[in-house]
Parts: C-alpha cells; structure tokens; sequence
C-alpha cells in the first residue's frame, strides 16, 4: 500500500491552508457557516437513509482492492 | 450544492470524467452532522497522479465558463471543488464502491462511510479523529464493515491506537 498517499499529502497541505485562513474577518466565517447549515439540513433524508441502511445490514463492500 | 452535484454528474455523462466519489468533509455530511469545511472533496481516477491541474474534465469545466480557482480548488456554483487522484487501494476501492445517494433529488456519488473513517484515520489529523468518533457516536458505519476494511488496508496499529487514545 502506498503509505503517503496525494490524498494524504493534500489533505495536510488544506489543514495548513486552514490555519492560515483563520484569520479572516468574523462576518465572512458567519458567512460559510450558514451556508453550511443549509447543506446539512438539506442532507438530513440522505443521513436518516443512509442510517437505516446500516441499521438493516444492508451495506456490502462489493470491489476488495487489498 | 445541488448545482455542482448536477454538473459532476453532467461531467460522467459526458465522458469528461469515467466517474467521481464525494468524500472528505461534505461526503461525511452525507452520514453525521455538524461540520466545517469550505469545498467540496471529489475522488476520481486520473491517468496520473495529480492534483486539479491534470483534471480530466478540466476543459470541459473551462468551456462551462468554471474558470475560477479558489483554495485550490475548480469553483462551480460558489463552492471550490476538489479533484483528488485516487491513488492508494484505499482510496480506489473508496471510489469504485460509492453508492448513489441523494441531495435535493439530485443523485450524488458519495464514498460510503466505512471508506471515510478509514481514510480519515489514514490521514489522522485531529480534526480527522474528532471526526471518527462522530461517525462511531452516530452509529453511522457498520462496525463488521469498518473493521474489515481496516484489517486489508493494513491500518489496524492506527486504529488500535484511536482506540487506545479515544475508546471508553
């Protein structure tokens, strides 16, 4: 398995972005933070679903690459 | 939301990408609550490893007048999205497995939860593991599942020492 993954790597890279970006000015984080809101209540049926779904065992992991 | 899920879904129709996963942040959304993020996260396999640059679909997104970079990211509809090479087993069979899911009525391919938690733990940020245990709280991974998929990804020491650190 490949251990440092771009994936890994990038994910690091947007942590350090993300310290460097909490600066910003108050009223654009309220900003993000409500069109976050949104999003997640719009999402509330696919994680009530999803939820079920597991609840009822029915996830399968079809393609094993390792 | 809903425009940037409708324009990946455009772009596989299209042949501009074969397929895409939603994962990071808005694709643990899909499963657990309250988070933070700021763009969009989507798995694809690329001819290369690379980063948005090398994007498959990246003319086609420039022909659709998507011509804006921010954080690094292609923004579609106001939100940067993020083209990530899935290149470990991990990361692919989290690409080739996700299930169709749905926003708005819009359908979207999200990567399932028990691949988020294991990349999340493979990358083990502690944002990321704060993360994991939302999903445990939750109930909103298979634990079988999860643990399966963390025997074959050779993740077992990491996740022995979440559970050390984190566990009850």
């Amino acid at each position: 398995m490949k251990e440092n993954s771009e994936v890994a790597k990038f994910y690091r890279h947007k942590d350090q972005q993300r310290k460097a970006r909490a600066k910003r000015p108050v009223a654009e984080k309220l900003a993000v933070a409500t069109k976050l809101r949104d999003v997640q209540q719009k999402l509330a049926p696919a994680r009530a679903a999803n939820k079920a779904k597991r609840a009822a065992g029915k996830i399968d992991i079809r393609i094993k690459t390792a | 939301m809903k425009q940037v899920f409708a324009v990946l879904n455009e772009m596989v129709r299209d042949g501009a990408l074969e397929d895409y996963a939603v994962a990071g942040a808005i694709g643990a959304m899909f499963y657990v609550e309250p988070f933070s993020t700021q763009d969009i996260d989507v798995l694809v396999i690329m001819p290369e490893d690379g980063i948005v640059i090398e994007l498959p679909g990246i003319d086609y997104l420039k022909a659709r007048g998507y011509t804006e970079f921010r954080n690094e990211g292609i923004v579609i509809e106001d939100w940067p999205v993020q083209f990530l090479p899935a290149t470990t087993d991990l990361e692919r069979e989290a690409y080739l497995n996700a299930e169709i899911s749905n926003f708005e009525e819009v359908p979207v391919r999200v990567a399932l939860a028990e691949h988020l938690v294991a990349i999340m733990l493979k990358v083990g940020r502690p944002k990321d593991l704060a993360r994991i245990q939302m999903f445990l709280e939750h109930d909103a991974v298979k634990m079988d599942k999860l643990n399966d998929v963390i025997q074959r990804h050779g993740l077992t020491e990491k996740w022995a020492d979440y559970n050390r650190k984190f566990a009850e």
